[in-house]
C-alpha cells in the first residue's frame, strides 16, 4: 500500500467519500432497525462535527438494501445530509448483498474523485446471510457477494481504491464478511444491532483519543482494523 | 429595556428568597422552598454556573423535588427594570429578611436588579386562544416599546415559533417536558425538540434549571490579553540585529557542515559591551527592524547578545490546504526577561491549538502567556533562581507547576466567560455547529474540556541551564556543545497531556524538564509543533538550506540535523516546507522556536 495515501490528511482539499451500505432486510425489522437508524444518525452527526460545520471534509452516500439495493443519498457533502427523516424499518425484503456492493461501486465511479481526494471507505452492516435476487440464501449468492466485493476493492479510482469495512451481527456469516472486507481485521462481529449505536460512530470517524487533530487515512484505517478500545 | 410577551405562559408573582451565586452582572436566586436551602454553596454545577453567570440576562427555572408543578422562573435582566409588576409583589428586599441576609452574606446586589415570576408551563394548543387572558392582546408587563435590537430578537423568536417567549432573546420551547424529563438528571442537557430555538437547561440534584439566551453573535472577539513583557534592558537598534541586516550575518551562517565554532560566532562588531540597561524600556513596544514578527502577535524581543544568547521563533499557517482549513492556530514566541538578580533569561516556545477543540488559537496564546507569567514569576522571585544550582532542588517544579496551572486556568476561565457573555462564535465553526457542540447540545458539558485545547512546548534558558514545560506532542531536542566543540543532540519529548480546562497541576508537573549543562559550554533547545515534526524526513531535510544542515551523525529525527540561528531562518525554513506538497509535508500549521545560551570564548565562566 502506498505510504503517501496513508499519510494523506482529510481536509477540504482532500475530502473523503464515505459510503454506508445498510441492511434493511426483514430480519432487521423492529429494534434492530431502530438501533441501526440511531447509529447512522449518530455517525453522521460525528462526521458533521468533524467538519466544524464549515469544511467539506466528507462526502456521504447511503445505500439501503433488501431484495434489491437503492440509493438513499449519493455523494452529499456531510453538512448537507439531513438525517431526521431517514429511518430503516426492515421492510426491504431479503439480503441481496451482491447487488448492494455493485451499487456502491457504481456510486464511487460516478463520484469523479480526483487524485487529491482521500481513498473512499465503504462501511456495510448486515444481520443476515447473503441472498440472491430470488431471495434464496445460497452459496452462489455468497460467492457473488465476495466477487462483487473484490470488484469494489479493486476499483481503479484516481484517489485510490476503496477500503471496505464490514460489520455483522445476528445471522451474518463471518466467513463471507471477512472476505468482503478489505482485510479480515476489517470485519467486526457485534453482539447485536444495539451495539451499532456506539460502534459505528466510533469506528467510522477519523478521530483519535489524545490526538484529535490526527485525521489521516492511515489513522482511520488503523481504527477500522482494530476497533474502538473497550472499557474493561 | 426588555419587553415580555406573556402570550403563552401563566405568570404569577413569586418572591425571591435565597441567592445562590452571583457575578458582576447576574444574580441567580432560588426560592426558600427549594431544597437548595439545605445545600452548602451554589447548587448549580460549576460548568453550568459559568454559562449562567456569563449571560447578560438569564432565566432561572426551579422545580422543587416534591412539587412537580409549577415550574418557577426568575428572569434576571442585566440592568434594573424601568417598570414592572412591582405592584404584584413588594419591591423592598427587606421584606424578605432571609433573602436579604443571605444576599449580604454572598455579597450580591439587592432585589432592585431582580424580577421574579412564577411561570406555569401551559399546553400550547390553548395558549394562543383569542379569549385567553394570556394572549398577546393582554400584556401583563410594562408597555415599553422594545428597541430595534429587541425587535430583531423578537422577530427571530417569532420565526422559530417557540412554545413560550420570555423577554428579549429568551425562548423556551418546552418547559413542562423538560422539567419532567430532566427532573433527576444532573448536568447540562438540551431541551428536547428545541433545535429551532435552542435552550440550555441545567439541572442539579434539586432540579434547578437555568435557561439562557442562546442568540450567538458571529462577531470575532479581540485577541485575549497577553502577558506584558517586563522591562528588561534598553532596546535600541542594536548592533547584533543591524549587522545581520547588513549581511554581515553571514558569519552566523557559515557554509560549514558542522556547528560553527565559537570564534565564528563572534564577529568583532558585536563583541563590544552592550548598552547599559534601562529599566524603563519595554521590550514589547520596540521591535528591531530585522526581527520577524509572529503572525499571531508582536510577542517577541530582539536578540541583544547573539554571542551568548541566540534565540528566535516563527509560526506559519503551513501548506495552503491547512491555511484554508483553519488559518493559523499555532503560536510562537521568543523574548528575554531578567531574573531576580538582573541576569537575562530567554523564554521561547511554540503552542499548537487543537483544531477539533474550540477557540484553540486563543488557547495557544493563553498557554504561552501563562508560561511567560509563571516563568517570570519564578525567575524573579529569588536572586538565586537564575543559577543552575537553584534549579537542582525539588521545590521549584512544584511551585512552578502550581503557578502555571493557576495562570492558565484563570486565563481560560475568564476568557470563556468573556466569550459566552459576548455571545461569540468560534469563527472556525459554523454558529449552528458551535452552538450544538459547546453551548446547548447534549455534549456541551463534556466538551468544556475542548475549550482552548493546545499543546505547549516552552523553554526558559539561562546562561548555565534552564527548564522547559512540555505539554502535548510535537518535537523537542536538546543540544550541548562542549569546550572541544564536541556536540551532543538528543530528542527529549515524552508524551504528556496538552493544555485544556481539565489539565491538572500534577500533569503540569509531569511536563517540567530541567536542562543541565552537564559540562557543556553551550546549551540549546529546539521545539517545533507536530506540523513540522510529522513531515517526512525528505521534506524536513530538503527545506533546510545547506547552511542550516548539519552532518547526519546518528540523528534519530531529521530535525536533529537542523540548526536555526535566527527567526529569519525559522521563517525561511517553514516557508520552504509549506510549499512542498502533501503527503510529503504535513498539512498543518507549523511553528519553530529555539534558544542557544552559554559562554563564548571571551566570556567569563
Amino acid at each position: 500500500m502506498r505510504q503517501d495515501i496513508l499519510k494523506k490528511n482529510i481536509t477540504g482539499r482532500n475530502p473523503m467519500h464515505i459510503v454506508l451500505i445498510a441492511d434493511d432486510s426483514v430480519s432487521m425489522a423492529g429494534e434492530p432497525a431502530k438501533a441501526a437508524t440511531k447509529a447512522i444518525h449518530a455517525w453522521v452527526n460525528e462526521l458533521y462535527v468533524r467538519t466544524r460545520g464549515k469544511k467539506p471534509y466528507f462526502r456521504f452516500s447511503l445505500l439501503c438494501f433488501g431484495t434489491h439495493a437503492g440509493v438513499a443519498a449519493e455523494a452529499l457533502d456531510i453538512r448537507d445530509v439531513e438525517m431526521k427523516s431517514f429511518a430503516l424499518d426492515g421492510t426491504s425484503g431479503t439480503t441481496n448483498l451482491a447487488e448492494a456492493l455493485s451499487l456502491a461501486a457504481e456510486v464511487l465511479e460516478r463520484d469523479g474523485a480526483t487524485a487529491d481526494h482521500c481513498p473512499p471507505f465503504v462501511f456495510l452492516f448486515t444481520d443476515g446471510r447473503p441472498t440472491n435476487a430470488a431471495g434464496k440464501a445460497t452459496e452462489e449468492a455468497a460467492r457473488a457477494a465476495i466477487e462483487r466485493a473484490e470488484t469494489l476493492k479493486l476499483l481503479d479510482l484516481a484517489c485510490g481504491s476503496p477500503f471496505v469495512v464490514a460489520i455483522g451481527f445476528g445471522k451474518a456469516r463471518d466467513d463471507i464478511l471477512q472476505q468482503v472486507a478489505s482485510t479480515p481485521r476489517m470485519y467486526h462481529r457485534l453482539p447485536s444491532a444495539q451495539a451499532l449505536v456506539s460502534f459505528l460512530p466510533e469506528i467510522g470517524t477519523p478521530t483519535v483519543e489524545g490526538d484529535p487533530d490526527e485525521t489521516t487515512v492511515g489513522r482511520l484505517l488503523e481504527k477500522v482494523s482494530t476497533g474502538p478500545i473497550r472499557e474493561a | 429595556m426588555m419587553r415580555r410577551d406573556a402570550s403563552r405562559i401563566d405568570v404569577q408573582p413569586c418572591a425571591p428568597t435565597v441567592a445562590i451565586a452571583s457575578s458582576p452582572n447576574v444574580q441567580v436566586f432560588l426560592p426558600a422552598s427549594s431544597e437548595v436551602m439545605g445545600e452548602a454553596g451554589p447548587a448549580l454545577p460549576p460548568a453550568a454556573w459559568q454559562l449562567v453567570s456569563a449571560a447578560p440576562e438569564c432565566l432561572v427555572l426551579v422545580r422543587d423535588s416534591d412539587d412537580a408543578d409549577p415550574v418557577r422562573a426568575y428572569l434576571i435582566p442585566q440592568a434594573p427594570p424601568e417598570a414592572g409588576p412591582s405592584e404584584s409583589f413588594p419591591d423592598d428586599a427587606r421584606n424578605y429578611p432571609d433573602y436579604f441576609a443571605e444576599s449580604e452574606a454572598l455579597g450580591v446586589a439587592t432585589t432592585a436588579e431582580i424580577e421574579p415570576y412564577a411561570v406555569r408551563a401551559t399546553d400550547t394548543s390553548t395558549a394562543s386562544a383569542p379569549d385567553d387572558p394570556r394572549s398577546p392582546e393582554a400584556p401583563f408587563d410594562e408597555p415599553t416599546a422594545p428597541d430595534d435590537s429587541e425587535n430583531q430578537l423578537l422577530a427571530r423568536q417569532a420565526q422559530s415559533a417557540p412554545l413560550a417567549t420570555l423577554g428579549a432573546g429568551i425562548a423556551v420551547s418546552s418547559i413542562t417536558d423538560a422539567g419532567a424529563v430532566q427532573a433527576d438528571v444532573a448536568g447540562i442537557t438540551e431541551v428536547p425538540d428545541s433545535a429551532a430555538s435552542p435552550v440550555l437547561l441545567v439541572t442539579s440534584k434539586v432540579t434547578a434549571g437555568a435557561v439562557r439566551d442562546t442568540a450567538v453573535s458571529i462577531v470575532v472577539p479581540p485577541a485575549p490579553p497577553m502577558s506584558t513583557i517586563l522591562p528588561t534592558v534598553e532596546i535600541q537598534p542594536s548592533d547584533d540585529v543591524v549587522y545581520v541586516m547588513r549581511g554581515q550575518g553571514d558569519a552566523l551562517r557559515p557554509e560549514l557542515p558542522v556547528f560553527p565554532s565559537p570564534s565564528l560566532e563572534a564577529p568583532q562588531t558585536v563583541s563590544e559591551p552592550h548598552p547599559v540597561s534601562s529599566p524603563e524600556a519595554s521590550a514589547r513596544t520596540s521591535m528591531a527592524p530585522s526581527e520577524v514578527a509572529s503572525p499571531l502577535g508582536q510577542w517577541t524581543t530582539p536578540v541583544r547578545v547573539p554571542l551568548e544568547r541566540r534565540f528566535g521563533s516563527f509560526s506559519s499557517a503551513g501548506p495552503k490546504a491547512a491555511e484554508e482549513d483553519k488559518g493559523n492556530q499555532d503560536f510562537a514566541f521568543h523574548l528575554e526577561v531578567p531574573d531576580g538578580a538582573g541576569r537575562p533569561w530567554v523564554l521561547v516556545g511554540v503552542a499548537d491549538g487543537v483544531s477539533q477543540s474550540t477557540w484553540s488559537a486563543r488557547g495557544a496564546r493563553h498557554a504561552s502567556a501563562a508560561f511567560i507569567e509563571a516563568a517570570t514569576e519564578l525567575l524573579q522571585s529569588s536572586a538565586a533562581s537564575g543559577t543552575e544550582c537553584a534549579l537542582q532542588g525539588d521545590a521549584w517544579p512544584v511551585r512552578f507547576a502550581a503557578c502555571f496551572h493557576d495562570a492558565v486556568m484563570k486565563r481560560t476561565i475568564e476568557d470563556r466567560e468573556y466569550l459566552l457573555a459576548g455571545r461569540y462564535t468560534d469563527p472556525t465553526w459554523t454558529p449552528e455547529a458551535f452552538e450544538s457542540e459547546f453551548i446547548t447540545g447534549p455534549r456541551a458539558k463534556e466538551n468544556v474540556s475542548k475549550w482552548f485545547q493546545s499543546t505547549l512546548l516552552a523553554v526558559a534558558m539561562g546562561r548555565t541551564g534552564g527548564f522547559g514545560l512540555f505539554l502535548g506532542d510535537g518535537f523537542a531536542r536538546v543540544d550541548r556543545i562542549y569546550q572541544d566543540h564536541r556536540r551532543e543532540t538528543a530528542s527529549v519529548l515524552q508524551p504528556t497531556r496538552p493544555v485544556s480546562a481539565w489539565l491538572t497541576q500534577q500533569e503540569v508537573h509531569v511536563g517540567i524538564v530541567r536542562f543541565a549543562p552537564k559540562g557543556a559550554r553551550r546549551l540549546g533547545v529546539v521545539v517545533t509543533t507536530d506540523g513540522v515534526s510529522k513531515s517526512s524526513t525528505e521534506a524536513l531535510i530538503k527545506a533546510a538550506s545547506p547552511a542550516l544542515l548539519q552532518a547526519p551523525r546518528n540523528a534519530q529525527h531529521p530535525l536533529e540535523r537542523i540548526d536555526f540561528r535566527s527567526s529569519q531562518d525559522c521563517q525561511a525554513y517553514l516557508q520552504r516546507l509549506a510549499m512542498m506538497s502533501a503527503p510529503e509535508v504535513e498539512v498543518d500549521n507549523m511553528s519553530i522556536a529555539f534558544v542557544l545560551c552559554g559562554q563564548t570564548p571571551d566570556s567569563q565562566p
